[in-house]
């Protein structure tokens, strides 16, 4: 019997996808270390060169978790199962980036605020995010019905990213009104970021954005044979108890 | 015999959880015995109003209110659909020629009763207990609490319906509702926190978070009537 | 008049329904079969409540559509278990759905005393015998008059006197353009008055046709045969 990955043959763009990441990520990595030149101490110094990884893994959990809505929205509307699958791959993702934005985010902290974390709006509202697309993955592992997983995703999907902006609102009300200990200046911006410290930060962010297209084309491979295995296994089960 | 409206058969749907609920009482007696309890444990990591700071009191004194209305409540929602469960009426529910947003507003009436009556009972007590100093501001404190309930209930009903669809319902109603509360649990703290400090409703209306609330209960509230729909099908 | 054409129905790697077709013209049709045979994915895919993987289910012409509002009112609904509010009343359940389902006001009680429930009336659901229960869950899937009657063993639990209950009210309930799919194990019951049989192995029609037919009078429906 064809198995199903002898069915559909790598497909080229992927490999070519996957070289063009490759190949950027190597390129920022250069950029990040050796031409952008080390910050002042008050960002951290050297440390500061996190927020090139920092900053693009936040930009790749929000790009995520809007594909998601996205997705989500257009599975409810069509019942087509692609979507489906672009929403569960999107939010896996998103999770990973997230979670790398909440790692380098206290690793730069220490050292420079002194503590591991602040309940400043930023920090707060991106755990909030990430909490929402972890119940998202916990619902789609849990759900009974196998068929309705989906249509309940989405749900989650939509109400969780709708809930984005009041929560960014929301959070960061809660701590400009009541400031307390050191509030974060916007790491990025009025540091001093020259040209080449833009150039790295901008070859940073095409390459996680990259990495992001070529990991989401591979999930989405994965899914699709998954469900073509999926889809073998019951024929067979079927035509044996004939 | 014409044919009721949208209204009309929400409230019969509502009237039917209520009156199970005053016959059965499985959802407001474990709802109000366990905020009793979490009240009763927070109690004892309440600073003494007398030798504490009076803001960080006021403070603390609304996070555990509200803290143990949030615990409370989702320990009614969860049992949203026990009712429809218990002998497969769901089915007989989901095949009646009526919008399935009268389904979602229904629930959550019901819902938005057991969390009045809640409230009903805690407020008066806490405040009693802890001597909270309201002064004239009950008004703008029932004002908080009807639009802290709207999005709560909103909320709380839609995901309730989600998950008890799944094989683990009491851990995910919280997981997937508690982070989507955030924005309505804050705004509910400063305001509560400004009304214990002697702010009135103007004061109180006139703050960002009385928008905050407003904007998610008109998204929340729509999101769900949208919404119910796909999670029952 | 019921179309069902390649219908498959599976719950992740079990095949529930595999490939079945029917033409279930108007009036009262018997579904039988072994337990695990399929007649109650059967009657819930038919009734909306389960999707099909794939395959299609038509009545009078129109598919199958649980989430349009007018084609639900045609449908009644009795699955295995009672569909009731266990803390309600008998009364106050059909009183309930018949408003929902904006049936005449008298169409409750008139259930009531067809199904010999008038003393029953007042009694919680929940507190009914097996029996009771039964003829209650038929009287709410009759109260809203449909036009579809979908019932999931309604003699289970009972004696002979309330099974004949049963089988008057729904030959009362019988009427032109009316189509009914009744699954049970004991066909005797339904053969003295339905008009079709279906006979379901292992998620497949195994035998179909109507006892009026001259051609099933010579290959007459069996009680189930073991699997």
């Amino acid at each position: 019997m064809a198995t199903a990955s002898e069915l559909r043959p790598r497909p080229a763009g992927l490999d070519a996808l996957g070289a063009a990441t490759w190949t950027s990520v190597a390129a920022a990595l250069l950029l990040v270390f050796f031409v952008a030149r080390e910050a002042d101490v008050t960002m951290g110094g050297q440390l500061q060169r996190i927020f090139y990884f920092h900053v693009p893994s936040a930009w790749i959990g929000y790009l995520s978790f809007a594909i998601v809505f996205l997705a989500s929205i257009a599975y409810l509307r069509t019942g087509a199962c692609r979507w489906d699958l672009l929403a569960h791959a999107a939010a896996e993702i998103g999770i990973v980036f997230t979670t790398l934005v909440l790692i380098t985010g206290p690793i730069w902290a220490r050292p420079v605020w002194g503590t591991w974390w602040q309940w400043d709006a930023r920090l707060t509202s991106t755990l909030v995010l990430w909490l929402t697309y972890i119940g998202y993955l916990f619902l789609r592992s849990l759900a009974s019905d196998q068929a309705a997983v989906g249509r309940l995703a989405a749900v989650v999907g939509i109400v969780g990213f709708l809930d984005v902006p009041i929560v960014h609102f929301s959070v960061q009300w809660w701590r400009t009104l009541h400031p307390s200990g050191p509030t974060v200046a916007n790491p990025t911006t009025g540091s001093g970021l020259g040209a080449p410290e833009l150039t790295a930060f901008f070859a940073s962010l095409l390459a996680f954005t990259l990495l992001f297209c070529w990991l989401l084309s591979l999930r989405l491979r994965i899914g699709r044979l998954a469900q073509r295995v999926e889809l073998e296994e019951i024929e067979r089960a079927v035509a044996e108890t004939r | 015999m014409t044919e009721a409206g949208f209204v009309t058969k929400t409230m019969w749907l509502a009237a039917k959880d209520l009156r199970i609920e005053l016959r059965a009482r499985d959802t407001l007696a474990p709802m109000l015995g366990f905020a009793a309890t979490v009240a009763l444990v927070l109690a004892f990591a309440l600073p003494e109003a007398s030798s504490g700071n009076v803001g960080v009191v006021a403070y603390v004194q609304a996070g555990f209110m509200w803290v143990t209305v949030l615990f409370a409540g989702l320990i009614g929602f969860g049992r949203t659909f026990e009712v429809e469960r218990a002998e497969g009426a769901l089915d007989s529910l989901l095949l009646v020629p009526v919008d399935r947003s009268a389904l979602f507003v229904s629930k959550a009436l019901s819902n938005l009763a057991f969390i009045v009556v809640l409230e009903m009972v805690l407020l008066p007590l806490s405040a009693l207990l802890f001597a909270y100093d309201l002064g004239g501001s009950w008004g703008a404190l029932v004002a908080v609490v009807a639009l802290v309930d709207l999005g709560f209930v909103a909320v709380g009903t839609l995901y309730a319906a989600l998950a008890a669809q799944t094989r683990s319902r009491e851990l995910l109603l919280p997981l997937l509702a508690l982070p989507a509360l955030v924005p309505v649990f804050i705004a509910a703290l400063e305001l509560t926190a400004d009304l214990l400090l002697g702010a009135g409703f103007d004061a109180v209306a006139a703050r960002g978070w009385f928008g905050i609330l407003v904007a998610f209960d008109v998204v929340f509230v729509t999101a769900g009537v949208l919404l119910f729909d796909a999670v029952l099908d | 008049m019921i179309v069902v054409e390649g219908l498959r129905v599976r719950f992740g790697r079990t095949v529930a329904l595999d490939g079945i077709e029917l033409c279930l013209e108007e009036g009262i049709t018997g579904l039988f079969g072994p337990n695990g045979s399929g007649k109650s994915t059967l009657l819930r895919a038919v009734a909306g409540l389960v999707s099909p993987s794939q395959g299609s289910i038509t009545f009078e012409g129109a598919p199958v559509a649980p989430s349009q509002e007018a084609w639900r009112r045609l449908v009644g609904y009795a699955g295995h278990e009672s569909g009731l509010y266990p803390n309600l009343t008998v009364s106050e359940n059909l009183e309930l759905f018949g408003r929902l389902y904006g049936s005449d006001s008298e169409r409750p009680a008139s259930l009531l005393s067809q199904l010999g429930l008038e003393g029953r009336s007042g009694t919680q659901a929940g507190e009914l015998s097996a029996g009771l229960k039964r003829r209650a869950a038929v009287a709410r899937a009759l109260v809203g008059e449909p036009r579809l009657l979908l019932l999931d063993e309604p003699y289970a639990n009972l004696d002979d006197d309330s099974a004949a209950l049963v089988s008057e009210a729904l030959v009362a309930w019988r009427e032109p353009g009316r189509s009914a799919l009744v699954a049970t194990h004991g066909a005797k019951k339904l053969k003295a008055f339905a008009d079709a049989g279906v006979i379901l192995r292992r998620g497949r029609v195994v035998t179909q046709g109507r006892y009026r037919d001259p051609s099933h009078r010579r290959r007459p429906f069996h009680e189930t045969a073991a699997p």
